[in-house]
């Protein structure tokens, strides 16, 4: 169970339709991720991204469509392997920064020797080593999503949904984190849904870019992104970069601002 | 184990650092204020003729005679275990209930209407029945502040489990937290701090309650010992009797709030120590 999975799982949405009551959300939205591939989602608040986030993660179900993960259809409970990283965090206030990211470990039955090796080890890798003891309460917003990623990455999985990660963080904070985050796919393969307001962010982590817009919404563009990997931030200064950026922007914008 | 104890030790230590001296100036406050208030009445106190205003000095001399005599500590303890006692009962079946109404969608809408209609009751209004149907006994005295206890804490406990963020309810679901552990491991600590506030709000309508029976069923105890020596123009060793029943009330809250540091040592509200 602790050997991580080479290159993450196949992702696939096929005609995946939800609603909220009788309101339609998303419309027939079809979407593959390849193993190890980060697509980032934007569009316009509102048009369903958290939505169709959470029906990968067997949170909310879809009403017509199908969502498989390696080929398994997600029905019900959370697939196995598949982790989520909130937007403010959602860590458990009562339990340590340590108890968070073992928590998940100590649900699946890990040995406890076995636990706390794991746990140290991600305590480390992201870099709050000295913490382990302390309540979320008591620390920064970024050490706190620090320790929503360990406990997401604390299972080894294979698929990583991320909505608006670094949404409810400073501007400061939140480069450092893309940065390591960066550092993370670098090292390990993991199949990722990026869920963004941000478009630099979009097309920084992204090996394609998938823009939802529309009422319900579906997909109105798959943009490929080819900026070099293992990707640096160096190439936000490459013309390739703002090239996709005013894309992308012309692309969510469009419906927002009158032209 | 050992975890949870270093961090306690941690958040002591920290506590304490700054502790003595907001502590010190909290003390000298509360004694500058109570001296001016214990002034003033002794000095109003003078212009009343008719000397059935209890005085400070009065009340003072009093203390020895109440204090020695047994059977005010008697009804000070029958008093007490009535209280500690109902409050027991009515906190582990109150916090019960409430998680249970809290959670289950189909059982808060049975219950809701019965639990606020008796929470706005005045538990004055019961204790004719109470007496009807346990007699002018410590049994009716008990069977009250259980109630008296049980209401508030049904209420917050049902207030907390209902706003367990969503986050946390995805984040435990997400992370395959066993439907069976879902009570203790989410459920209950997310609930902790309301819980701990409907214990507050009890421990006051516990003591209403005893004194009320007493009161009006005359049933020996604290309660009847006030009632006894004001209506034997003893007001002094009526006052007495009060501060007692003042100093068990600050007792019970303090004991609270040191078992709300002790349990949720996480929970800050507003950023508070
Ligand atoms: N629990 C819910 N019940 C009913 N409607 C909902 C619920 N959650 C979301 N919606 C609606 O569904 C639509 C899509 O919501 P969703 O949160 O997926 O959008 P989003 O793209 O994530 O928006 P944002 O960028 O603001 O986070 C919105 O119009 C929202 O009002
Ligand atoms: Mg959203």
């Amino acid at each position: 169970m602790n050997q991580p999975v080479q290159g993450g799982a196949v992702v696939e949405l096929s005609e995946v339709s939800m609603y909220y009551g009788s309101r339609k959300v998303t419309d027939a939205i079809n979407l593959e991720l390849r193993r190890g591939e980060v697509l980032s989602i934007v569009g316009p608040s509102g048009c369903g991204k958290t939505t169709l986030l959470r029906a990968v993660a067997g949170l909310n179900r879809p009403g017509s469509g199908e969502i498989r993960v390696d080929g398994v259809p997600v029905a019900g409970a959370a697939p196995e392997g598949v982790s989520m990283v909130f937007q403010h965090f959602g860590l458990f206030p009562w339990k340590t920064v340590e108890a968070n990211i073992a928590y998940p470990l100590v649900v699946r039955g890990v040995r406890k020797k076995d636990a706390v090796e794991q746990t140290r080890r991600l305590v480390e890798m992201v870099g709050l080593s000295g913490f382990e003891n302390s309540y979320p309460h008591q620390l920064s917003g970024g050490m706190q999503q620090r320790t929503g990623l360990a406990r997401a990455l604390a299972v080894n999985p294979r698929v990583l949904l991320m909505d608006e990660p670094f949404g409810a963080l400073d501007a400061q904070t939140r480069e450092v984190l893309q940065f390591e985050l960066l550092d993370l796919w670098a090292t390990s393969a993991v199949t990722t849904l990026f869920v963004t307001h941000s478009i630099e962010e979009a097309v920084l982590f992204g090996d394609r870019i998938a823009v939802l817009r529309g009422q319900p919404s579906s997909v109105v563009e798959l943009i490929d992104v080819n900026l070099p990997k293992p990707r640096e931030r160096s190439v936000m200064a490459t013309p390739e970069f703002a090239r996709l950026r005013e894309h992308v922007w012309n692309l969510v914008m469009s419906n927002e601002v009158p032209a | 184990m050992s975890v949870t104890e270093s961090t306690r030790s941690i958040a002591v230590a920290a506590g304490a650092l700054r502790a003595p001296k907001v502590r010190q100036r909290k003390v000298l406050l509360v004694a500058a204020t109570a001296l001016l208030i214990l002034l003033i009445w002794q000095i109003a106190s003078a212009f009343d003729a008719s000397g059935l205003v209890p005085t400070p000095s009065g009340i003072l001399l009093a203390m020895p005679g109440v204090f020695t005599n047994p059977s005010f500590w008697i009804d000070t303890l029958d008093t007490s275990l009535a209280i500690l006692e109902g409050l027991a009962i009515g906190v582990v079946f109150g916090t019960l209930i409430g998680l249970l109404t809290g959670r289950v969608r189909w059982l808060r809408g049975l219950t809701a209407p019965y639990v606020a209609g008796l929470y706005a009751v005045p538990l004055l209004a019961l204790v004719p029945l109470a007496t009807i149907w346990l007699g002018y006994s410590p049994v009716a005295r008990l069977a009250l502040i259980t109630v008296a206890a049980l209401l508030p804490c049904i209420v917050s406990t049902v207030d907390g489990a209902r706003k367990i963020a969503r986050e946390l309810e995805d984040a435990a679901f997400v992370l395959h937290m066993p439907k069976r552990r879902v009570l203790f491991d989410l459920v209950f600590p997310a609930t902790l701090p309301y819980i701990m506030a409907g214990v507050n709000v009890a421990i006051g309508r516990a003591i209403v309650a005893a004194i009320a029976v007493e009161f009006l069923a005359s049933v020996p105890g604290l309660g009847r010992f006030i009632l006894i020596n004001a209506r034997s123009f003893h007001q002094d060793a009526s006052i007495v009797g009060v501060f007692v029943l003042v100093v068990l009330g600050v007792l019970g809250t303090t004991a609270v709030e040191a078992a709300r540091r002790r349990m949720a040592p996480w929970h800050n509200p507003r950023g508070e120590k």
